[in-house]
């Protein structure tokens, strides 16, 4: 297992939602195949505890937060972070067999997506932006409908 | 504030608009213009706050819209892109600007691990609008929209604007500034509510595209042919049209776990992505950008 430590300073609570959305495995670096990044084993489950008893043994009362596997350009990764208090102390990245993609992602601070409740808002604003509505995705919709239904 | 028609547009442009605003309505204000024209099945909308560009500039920029949708649309049996899907025309006889974009769509396809494809639209045998294409038919839309904003932003700054936005259907590359206010508001559309906002972004010489699914049913499909899930709309902010484009299409494909991982490793570009529980996530960058306060109600999850 190649589990690669990076200490982030200075990032708060917030950073920490992001990692762990949801009831999901937990990295796991033995990872080897491609396809089944979300399947939930007792294997994933059983690595989660490990860790967890590891780092809670090492950093007193922080806590261990496992993010799920992700299937990425250079192979499965996962992430685990460690929390003290409301700060994270440190971020663990799994990386399997890939031991590029742990030099690169250790070269590098890692970004941490915040998440927060959506609430709808309403300001003065000069523009908007979102899904399209095209007449060529239309277009292509219906055009393939038309086929299917041997219209053209 | 005084309204005029905008000079009636070459009888080259021929693709009939759907839905939206009518086309070659022109506003013009005393700080600059405003014009609507639908081009590649799109409402571009014109927001030039400079009284350096007038009509005659904007019009050699429309003209140019044109010109790029009769090169790259799928809809025209003339266009390069027909005909290359027809096998008429070989790679080396196309327009640098079509075997650019062909390029670039092979970058991105690579640094999105494949999410990004123009081959997808015409697997499964599934044919180009103007005649058969083989297994390696292209649909470059997905690319050559965002290209089209920054060669339209590149011609009107030429032309000696600054200050102006280029929004093709939601999708948008704001320079300077608005006509009041030093940065441009934009939101993002609430994937819910249609009429509401779910976030406002203050934006400056940067470039917005979002995709999401709520406005014409599933109109992304994944590439891979995977059934991930978990995301009502993907907005990406960054500074080039085309790039961010292309992400927000393949970052939408991915999923919702996925797509958190992409996000946090992209350079340069930050994310907004709202998912199918009514809750959003964000690159730490977007926090720079918004208009208002984080909401409390972001909290550790345990």
């Amino acid at each position: 297992m190649t589990t690669k430590t990076l200490k982030l300073a200075g990032i708060g609570a917030t950073a920490v939602a992001a990692i762990g959305t949801g009831a999901v495995p937990a990295a796991s670096a033995s990872t080897t195949h491609k396809k089944t990044t979300h399947k939930k084993s007792t294997h994933h489950k059983a690595t989660q505890h490990k860790a967890k008893g590891k780092a809670n043994q090492k950093a007193g009362a922080s806590k261990v937060y496992a993010g799920s596997t992700a299937q990425t350009m250079w192979g499965p990764v996962g992430v685990k972070i460690t929390v003290a208090g409301k700060k994270m102390t440190a971020i663990a990245i799994s990386a399997g067999p890939h031991t590029q993609l742990s030099y690169q992602l250790q070269s590098q601070s890692l970004p941490i997506l915040r998440s927060e409740a959506l609430k709808s808002q309403s300001y003065k604003i000069n523009g908007v932006s979102g899904a399209t509505i095209t007449s060529m995705g239309f277009d292509q919709s219906l055009y393939s409908a038309m086929k299917k239904a041997h219209l053209v | 504030m005084s309204y005029r028609s905008f000079p009636p547009r070459s009888s080259s442009s021929s693709q009939t608009p759907l839905t939206g605003p009518p086309s070659g309505f022109l506003q013009t204000t005393r700080d600059g213009l405003r014009h609507v024209e639908h081009v590649m099945g799109l409402p571009w909308m014109f927001d030039v706050c400079d009284t350096a560009v007038g009509t005659r500039e904007l019009q050699a920029v429309i003209d140019w819209l044109h010109w790029v949708d009769s090169t790259f649309s799928t809809y025209r049996r003339d266009s390069q892109v027909s005909r290359l899907n027809r096998g008429e025309l070989e790679l080396a006889d196309l327009h640098p600007d079509v075997r650019d974009v062909l390029d670039r769509c092979e970058v991105l396809r690579q640094q999105t691990d494949g999410y990004f494809d123009i081959t997808a639209p015409y697997r499964d045998g599934n044919a180009p609008p103007e005649g058969a294409g083989g297994p390696g038919a292209v649909e470059p839309s997905g690319l050559v929209k965002g290209w089209a904003i920054a060669g339209a932003a590149a011609r009107l700054r030429e032309a000696g604007a600054h200050n102006f936005s280029v929004n093709a259907g939601g999708d948008a590359y704001l320079s300077g500034h608005p006509e009041s206010g030093d940065r441009w508001r934009i939101g993002i559309q609430h994937p819910r509510l249609s009429s509401d906002i779910a976030l406002t972004l203050a934006l400056r010489d940067v470039a917005i595209a979002t995709s999401g699914a709520y406005a014409r049913g599933a109109h992304i499909s994944d590439p891979r042919g995977e059934q991930a899930g978990g995301l009502l709309s993907v907005t990406i902010v960054g500074p080039d049209i085309a790039t961010a484009d292309a992400y927000a299409t393949a970052v939408f494909a991915m999923g919702s776990d996925r797509a958190e991982y992409f996000c946090a490793e992209l350079e340069g570009y930050d994310a907004v992505l709202i998912r199918d529980d009514d809750t959003m996530l964000t690159t730490p960058g977007i926090d720079r950008l918004r208009t208002d306060p984080p909401s409390a109600d972001a909290r550790m999850t345990d």
